[in-house]
């Protein structure tokens, strides 16, 4: 096989990847982990709360409990975080790859956290604890 | 190697740099058409980056139909400059945290994800495959041009 037909072979084989991989919707790709959320931004009987990542916008609970274990669920492809804005009030970080699930732990104090997504600037929201 | 012998691998040659260099655009829109509506919503000032992912993608549709329907050296430096182009503003916005700039928003990201990878890694090559089929269109030109000289000075 002549040079410039191997490297068009190679292109080739990458370039087919490349499109094998479009397969799936960018925007919103569906979780691949087994631990979806029961609804967007939900808080169960248990305590157990969750923080929903859609569209680059998050849904959170209208209140999670002081020192509770939050899930956030990412249905993004885009991976993104949830960080106290507020360095010194709160102290979480945490990121979530696209399709995927993380935890972190709620601040042990009550007050309103405003939160962000440091890949993201314009994504924000508010996490209530009480 | 022989003129002749270039000059009869050349079409083919063409013709697989011409499907590939598409191919990679394609790819390229697909992907960006995709990930447009969440990315509007992810810097939406300016015109907004879903926006923006839309044009780029028509774009490279448009540069990749040119390019399959022609393959001449415009066709191959419009891909060239498309592909490239698109390529160089994923490393740029990747790396480089640069302010709103006009009607085009801040769309700083600075993180990979798989979707992300495949449009550059594609982009990447299909710059270069049009690179290259621009600079064997100009060869073969040149080679041409240079057997044809002899018999017109007969």
């Amino acid at each position: 096989m002549k040079l410039s037909n191997r490297v068009c072979a190679i292109a080739a084989a990458v370039l087919l990847a490349g499109l094998a991989g479009c397969g799936s919707p960018g925007g919103e790709t569906a979780p691949q982990t087994t631990t979806p959320a029961s609804s967007a931004g939900a808080s169960d009987a248990s305590g157990a709360v969750t923080v929903t990542i859609s569209g680059f916008a998050y849904q959170v609970p209208a209140s999670v409990k002081p020192g509770a274990t939050v899930t956030v669920v990412n249905k993004d492809s885009a991976p993104h975080t949830v960080t106290a804005k507020d360095k010194d009030k709160g102290g979480f970080d945490v990121e979530v790859d696209g399709g995927k699930t993380a935890t972190f732990t709620a601040p042990a104090e009550a007050g309103e956290y405003a939160i962000i997504c440091t890949f993201h600037p314009a994504m924000s929201g508010m996490l209530v604890v009480k | 190697m022989s003129r002749t012998t270039a000059g009869a691998r050349s079409p083919s040659t063409l013709w697989a740099l011409r499907v590939l260099v598409a191919a990679g655009l394609v790819t390229s829109a697909v992907i960006h058409f995709q990930l447009a509506p969440a990315y509007q919503q992810a810097a939406p000032g300016g015109i907004g980056q879903g926006t923006l992912f839309r044009i780029q993608a028509s774009v490279a549709i448009l540069s990749a139909l040119y390019v399959l329907a022609r393959g001449s050296r415009p066709a191959f430096l419009v891909a060239a400059l498309v592909a490239l182009s698109a390529f160089a503003a994923i490393i740029l916005y990747r790396y480089v945290q640069l302010p709103a700039i006009g009607p085009i928003p801040s769309m700083y990201e600075p993180v990979w994800f798989t979707e992300k990878v495949v449009t550059a890694v594609v982009e990447g090559i299909a710059g270069v495959l049009a690179i290259a089929g621009y600079i064997l269109l100009s060869r073969s030109g040149k080679a041409k041009a240079g057997s044809a000289a002899p018999a017109s000075a007969r």
